[in-house]
């Protein structure tokens, strides 16, 4: 189940510069990669000395811009690493496809400019709930096989804050654990930070132990979705999985797969309730109405009849639903996207669904409910 | 979740190392120090107990000894310094001798290491920390942690810690990566806790001063009894040290009761019959709020006269792997009970559990010295009142809600309406 083409459409920053190939920079030192994130030998295992690797970096982590790098890694001297496949938008082969190549990907930069369907695809991506939230207050999650930081504010261009993602492509992740993806995840969000000379504070560490990520989990029709009343679905055919994650006081997420009988996904879902400002940020704007990102612009009608805060619910070919209201002293951003099979799966209604998730979260936390009571 | 405006106060401990904490009453003074104090004088002797299940069961302990006389050295498997475990006494004179925290066998259920103070070459209090396996723990013995571990004398250690204490008990969950065996994929390893006993769990008085130094040692010793748990398992990360943490939970704390708003719950009401001197006060989880989430995982509040509080606790666990611990108290001679959920109900105890955003969440109402009737199926009958069967519907509704569950609706037994 993995998300990866979707991902490719987030990626691109116009005009990326091409290779630079990692370097030794001098005859004995230790190989790095990205930018110098990544050095050989440093902890994680799929940079010792059991793999080969070939690495390809396309842009560089300046504020404002797109940079992606590509880690290809498989046991010295096979044929996937005879060419590795180090393009930033490669494509991881499908379960049954054979091992193929295993790749990390680094990326750094803003959340696409796109207020719609790229916007919404890189969320999925970025807060999917099959990783855990950071310690340490730490704005980010982390999992096995994924990771994803948002830098601080002095790292913002403009009101669009820079984020720093790690994904683990292929078959299975090497990564051993939340721990390895941490990581991985600081050493290249403190370069990123370096490049972009918004380095001056101190640099992220995690100290206290890494949160175990979710499993993943199914949702047969008579239980609750993703485990919050209120989310329920009654789809024709296909069953409803996904993954929930912690729901914390401060962050809750859960993400959706609807699989036909073959296996394939027919449609995602997307559920966040944070109140995390650095996470809140990556909001503004995602129910595709207005270009300017600032956490204020653009959300600044009401939801509809019976919402209580700011935002706007999008039902026309699936849903997408962008609220933000005060929660015990906080803005909180209430978000839901389902693609279309889901959205008419949804029970009794798509905004029905959207209001009772978002009211179940409220009423956990103690705040006043945030969409129409019925 | 901890947010990044939390308070990161710090325990100043440190600054009256001569003034420590908590007055644990003698608990096994004469023979076992001077036992003790031989096995010390030798130096290295180490006996290693292979099967501590069944030492501990027949009340015999060989203990490994300590090192080398007259050197500091951290205690219980190098995780306390001297000063950390030393504010756990009022004596000056602290020794330990601990179980090995690894052992031969495959059953890790439990080990122990125990600290004791000395006044006069005599032994005058003693404070055990153990490690041990609570998710596999069951009836009697699960119910025996649960009350003791999560009354509302204990406070959240908050900061991303699932963890707890008060002057007498502390706990911490160790986390869900750290074991001290691999386990398979797809195999669930239960719930693993290191834990600090002093004393009595519910003791009869304690007066301000010393709870709140033996809240702050025992919080600060059990955060870095779980470090180096963690340490010796091979475990990466390590908690920070807990903030100062709200309370004492004594004394002040217990307020008087509001017979509407039992708890502070709205829509909670003392039945009429119930209500009297004997249910006149008080005491919430410290650092929680009635109408918030149950942050920490757990809210508890104890009921009764103002001092004893002896009538009835509702206790509230959002975490899902201890309300798996707490749905395991029950055996399957408990009564049945309906509704949304499932509980059951026997002697003064009532459990109930329901799916929630979390996992699973356990409620549960413990009468502590319920009317015992000879003929026990009389109860539902009319023929005696149970509080806790009262409470309980009005009080799941409630703090379901908090818990992330939704509504939830309780079937009970008819109950006498008066």
């Amino acid at each position: 189940m993995l998300l990866v083409l979707v991902l490719a459409l987030a990626v691109l920053g116009g005009g990326a510069t091409l290779a630079t190939w990692a370097t030794r920079s001098g005859p004995f030192a230790d190989e790095s990669y990205c930018w110098g994130a990544w050095t050989e030998g440093s902890g994680p295992r799929v940079l010792g000395d059991d793999f080969a690797r070939a690495a390809e970096e396309s842009g560089s982590p300046e504020r404002g811009e797109q940079a992606t790098c590509v880690v290809a890694f498989g046991v010295p001297g096979t044929e996937e690493m005879k060419s590795p496949d180090t393009s930033a938008h490669g494509r991881t082969p499908r379960a049954g496809e054979g091992a193929g190549g295993h790749r990390l990907v680094a990326r750094v930069g803003p959340p696409p400019r796109s207020t719609d369907r790229a916007r919404q695809a890189w969320l999925a991506e970025a807060l999917h709930s099959s990783a855990a939230p950071l310690p340490d207050g730490l704005p980010g999650v982390v999992g096995p096989g994924r990771g994803t930081l948002v830098l601080p504010e002095e790292c913002d261009s403009g009101d669009v804050p820079t984020v720093v993602t790690v994904r683990s492509e292929g078959d299975v992740s090497y990564l051993d654990s939340e721990r390895e993806a941490a990581e991985l995840l600081l050493s290249l969000a403190e370069t990123a930070r370096r490049e972009a000379g918004c380095a001056t504070g101190k640099p992220e560490r995690i100290t206290a132990p890494v949160r175990t990520a979710p499993g993943e989990e199914t949702y047969p029709e008579e239980r609750p979705a993703c485990r919050v009343p209120g989310m329920r679905f009654a789809p024709r055919r296909g069953g409803l999985g996904g993954y929930a994650s912690t729901a914390g006081d401060r962050l809750h997420s859960c993400s959706l797969e609807l699989t036909g009988k073959d296996g394939e996904v027919d449609a995602r879902g997307q559920f966040v309730a944070t109140s995390l400002p650095r996470l809140v940020t990556l909001f503004a704007g995602a129910a595709g109405e207005d270009s300017s990102r600032s956490p204020d612009a653009g959300s600044s009608r009401s939801p509809g009849a019976g919402w209580r805060g700011k935002g706007r619910i999008e039902g026309r070919d699936g849903l997408v639903g962008l609220v933000t209201a005060e929660c015990r002293g906080r803005p909180t951003v209430f978000f839901l996207h389902l693609d279309d099979p889901l959205a008419r799966a949804a029970a009794p209604g798509a905004r029905e669904v959207f209001a009772r998730s978002a009211n179940s979260v409220t009423e956990r936390l103690g705040c006043p409910a945030v969409g129409p009571r019925e | 979740m901890t947010g990044e405006d939390d308070p990161k106060e710090k325990s100043d401990m440190n600054d009256n190392p001569e003034d420590p904490g908590t007055p644990a009453p003698p608990s096994a003074p004469g023979a076992p120090g001077r036992l003790r104090r031989m096995a010390r004088s030798r130096g290295g002797i180490a006996v290693v107990g292979a099967l501590v299940g069944a030492l501990l069961g027949t009340g015999v302990m060989s203990w490994r000894a300590g090192d080398l006389p007259f050197a500091a050295r951290d205690m219980c498997w190098g995780s306390l310094s001297p000063d950390v475990a030393e504010a756990l006494f009022t004596d000056t004179d602290v020794r330990s001798d601990e179980l090995p925290l690894r052992r031969a066998t495959e059953d890790s259920m439990h080990t122990e290491c125990s600290m004791q103070g000395f006044g006069d070459d005599e032994l005058e209090s003693e404070v055990t920390a153990s490690v041990r396996t609570l998710g596999e723990l069951r009836g009697a013995q699960a119910w025996d942690w649960t009350r003791q571990y999560l009354s509302s004398r204990m406070t959240p250690l908050g900061d991303g810690i699932t963890g707890m204490a008060s002057s007498q008990r502390a706990w911490v969950a160790l986390p869900t990566s750290c074991h001290e065996r691999s386990y398979e994929p797809g195999e669930k390893p239960p719930l693993r806790v290191v834990t600090l006993a002093s004393g009595a769990s519910d003791p009869d008085s304690v007066n301000e001063v010393d709870a709140r130094r033996g809240l702050d040692a025992m919080s600060r010793a059990v955060v870095r009894l779980a470090n180096g748990v963690m340490d010796e398992y091979g475990c990466e990360g390590r908690y920070p040290d807990p903030p100062k943490l709200p309370g004492p939970p004594e004394g002040k704390s217990v307020k008087a009761l509001d017979n509407d708003r039992l708890c502070g719950l709205r829509g909670v009401e003392l039945p009429g019959w119930a209500r009297g001197e004997d249910v006149s006060a008080a005491r919430t989880t410290p650092g929680t709020e009635a109408d918030g989430p149950v942050t920490g995982g757990v809210r508890s509040c104890d009921v009764g006269r103002p001092f004893a509080l002896d009538r009835i606790r509702l206790t509230t666990v959002a975490d899902p792997k201890l309300a798996g611990v707490v749905s395991r108290v029950l055996g399957e001679r408990a009564d049945r009970l309906g509704g949304d959920g499932k509980g059951a109900h026997a002697g003064g105890l009532t459990i109930y559990t329901a799916d929630c955003q979390r996992g699973r969440a356990a409620f549960v109402a413990w009468e502590k010295n319920p009317a015992d009737d000879a003929d026990d199926a009389d109860d539902t009958a009319g023929g005696r009142r149970s509080l806790g069967l009262t409470v309980l519907p009005s009080y799941v509704k409630t703090e379901a809600k908090r818990a992330g569950c939704g509504e939830v609706n309780v079937k009970v037994p008819s109950l006498p309406t008066t």
